[in-house]
């Protein structure tokens, strides 16, 4: 059982290999074909033509392609980008320096969803048809049409502005954090509300939900034991795809609360033409989103014994 | 001296949906002895169910309510306890089985722990003690090789395996009364026999009772004593197994036991119920069963008849009997 297990594991690590590989060519490939010098870009043309050429020649500009993409295949996977044309800095550096940010940032819009909205969704799927039911709908609804930025400019003005409770910019304190959570978390939140309720209205009507009431379970167990691990799976999916969006940063977020995110950096590099930026960050959130897959797959195994009995065999 | 351990009296349960009100149950009464089994017989729709989930008090609110009647086991009337008395009852004093044990399990959880789970709640038994408890009920149930498939998950049993884990879970706290719903329709034929006749093992070893509601007239006659005829909302005759099934008085009880195929009766053609079970939000005028009965008489089409002491012996809802009657009139609603 552990062997198929791991033989499982080893096969979706091969083909996340594959993946990333094909990312690679891709931004190589688009890189290339895209107009412009980068060379130039970089001197932001204060640099004679002569001089382009020496740095051309030195960065391995002038190589054959299929030599250029190799080097750059082998720096990428040992997480070498090159340096930033502008921020001198190691493309590494920078984005670890990102996601120390982002991923911050993404561990409080996934606590935040969390604990509202699945909460949410299964007090509406409880009540269904009363009206906590159909005030949890509406507020959900609001929740997802409401846009991020316009959300989070509303919270500094009164969580900040008026009541003066919270910090409105940086990330300095614990505090600090609650704003860009709640602003980004907000319509995951709602969405995973409404995916709660639904799922769980589903699993309340099954039959088990009937033979665990006739077994005299109270109802917090019949609905949070019984129910809600039938109804996770498809909540599951969804923080996945919350969690691999969020990972790549907002940059509008970002910016209304002064953070230095991926987003930020992200979009910074392509304002810029910085291309080593721009590889290391597409790069990265494509191993994000191959990362969270294979977590995603694993962790279904864990909570539905069929899917682990399926892989298995 | 009263020996019931339970007595229905006149229980109604109605739906409140869109179209209207559904009657699912209106004044239904009968009483099951320690020991004893009640067969709960009738087609689809009759109401059969809902009688068993509304003395589980499972029916779901809303649409579903009880509104009337009284559910006294042991003489304590179970719709006026309190929901926290009633979760002791339930798994506790009575048990269920459902008809669907594919679905009746939760998928995501071992046999074992859906096991342990009454014992834990009811006796206070700790994950250890429960678990063996949980591997003595698989072998009482006849699964092999007990603490291997205690950690099997419902989806790694056959349907016949899966009953008896259902069965397991139902009898783990010597429940005095086992309500099984439909327990054999979704299994093969031998199959069907071989769970019966651990139903009726248990119940015997156990000295419990059971209301066994089934559409099948010939498990009735296999297991029960006394059998209940349904009939759209409503009981329609009521009495001994033997009696009722070789002398049923009711024309729709008679009607039901010709519709049975028997190798011995050279019959070609089984016999039909004309039409259809009336729709229960919208019943007809004067017997429920008088639009498909081969003996109606203008009586039968404007006034409902009462449950009344046939001279047969027996309870029976039906105008043919209706000189001198002795109605159950005190506990029961026409």
């Amino acid at each position: 059982m552990d062997f198929l297990l791991l033989k499982f594991i080893l096969n979706r690590l091969w083909q996340a290999v594959v993946v990333l590989v094909g990312v690679t060519l891709i931004v190589f490939v688009m890189v290339n074909v895209a107009p412009g010098d980068p060379v130039a870009v970089m001197m932001e043309k204060k640099a004679d033509a002569a001089t382009i050429e020496r740095i051309r020649q030195q960065m391995g500009l002038n190589d054959p392609l299929y030599v250029q993409y190799w080097t750059f295949l082998k720096n990428s996977f040992s997480g070498d980008f090159g340096n930033s044309y502008f921020q001198k800095l190691p493309v590494r550096a920078l984005l670890a320096r990102g996601f120390a940010v982002t991923g911050s940032i993404a561990v409080g819009v996934l606590l935040f969803s969390i604990a509202v909205g699945i909460l949410m969704g299964i007090l509406a799927a409880v009540f269904r048809g009363r009206s906590a039911d159909r005030l949890i709908m509406l507020v959900s609804t609001l929740g997802m049409a409401l846009p991020s930025f316009w959300l989070a400019i509303i919270l500094q003005l009164v969580f900040g502005l008026w009541l003066k409770v919270l910090p409105i910019s940086g990330l300095k304190s614990f505090k600090a954090y609650i704003l860009p959570s709640v602003a980004l978390g907000m319509i995951y939140a709602a969405s995973l509300a409404r995916l709660t309720r639904t799922n769980m209205l589903d699993a309340l009507n099954q039959d088990y939900v009937r033979t665990a009431r006739s077994k005299g379970a109270g109802e917090t167990a019949v609905v949070v034991v019984h129910a809600f691990r039938n109804a996770a799976i498809p909540i599951l999916t969804y923080l996945g795809t919350l969690m691999k969006s969020i990972l790549g940063g907002s940059v509008l977020v970002e910016t209304v609360f002064a953070i230095n995110g991926l987003g930020r950096l992200l979009v910074d590099g392509i304002m810029k033409r910085d291309i080593p930026v721009i590889q290391g960050c597409t790069i990265y959130i494509a191993a994000v989103f191959v990362l969270m897959n294979l977590v995603i797959d694993l962790v279904y195994g864990l909570i539905d014994p069929r899917i682990r009995a399926a892989k298995e065999s | 001296m009263n020996t019931n351990l339970l007595d229905v009296k006149n229980l109604c349960t109605y739906f409140y949906t869109d179209e209207g009100v559904v009657y699912a149950l209106d004044g239904v009464s009968f009483s099951v002895k320690k020991g004893e089994t009640l067969g709960i017989v009738g087609e689809s729709g009759s109401g059969k169910s809902v009688a068993a989930l509304s003395v589980m008090r499972l029916v779901q609110t809303p649409p579903g309510k009880i509104v009337s009647g009284e559910v006294l086991m042991n003489g304590e009337n179970l719709l006026k306890l309190s929901g926290k008395e009633m979760r002791a009852v339930r798994g506790g004093k009575i048990a269920m089985i459902f008809q669907e044990p594919m679905t009746a399990l939760n998928p995501v959880y071992t046999i074992g722990s859906q096991i342990m789970e009454s014992p834990r709640i009811h006796r206070g038994l700790s994950r250890r003690q429960a678990r063996r408890v949980a591997i003595e009920m698989l072998e009482k149930v006849g699964i092999p090789l007990p603490e291997k498939r205690v950690d099997d998950y419902p989806h790694q049993l056959s349907g016949g395996m899966r009953q008896r884990a259902m069965i397991a879970i139902a009898l783990c706290c010597n429940p005095e009364l086992l309500i099984c719903d439909e327990p054999t329709t979704a299994l093969d034929v031998t199959i069907q026999a071989q769970i019966l006749e651990l139903i009726n093992d248990l119940k015997k070893e156990m000295n419990t009772s059971v209301l066994m509601i089934t559409h099948d007239l010939g498990v009735v006659a296999q297991v029960s004593e006394n059998v209940l005829v349904m009939y759209a909302s409503k009981v329609m005759e009521y009495g001994g197994v033997k009696e009722v099934f070789t002398d049923p008085c009711h024309p729709y009880t008679k009607a039901l036991l010709e519709s049975m195929p028997a190798v011995e009766s050279g019959r070609e053609r089984l016999h039909v119920i004309e039409g259809m079970v009336p729709s229960l939000s919208n019943r007809p005028e004067g017997c429920l069963f008088h639009p498909r009965c081969e003996r109606r008489m203008e009586i039968c089409k404007t006034l409902r008849p009462e449950l009344i002491m046939a001279p047969a012996g027996r309870w029976v809802r039906c105008w043919l009997y209706a000189s001198g009657p002795r109605t159950l009139g005190s506990i029961e609603r026409g």
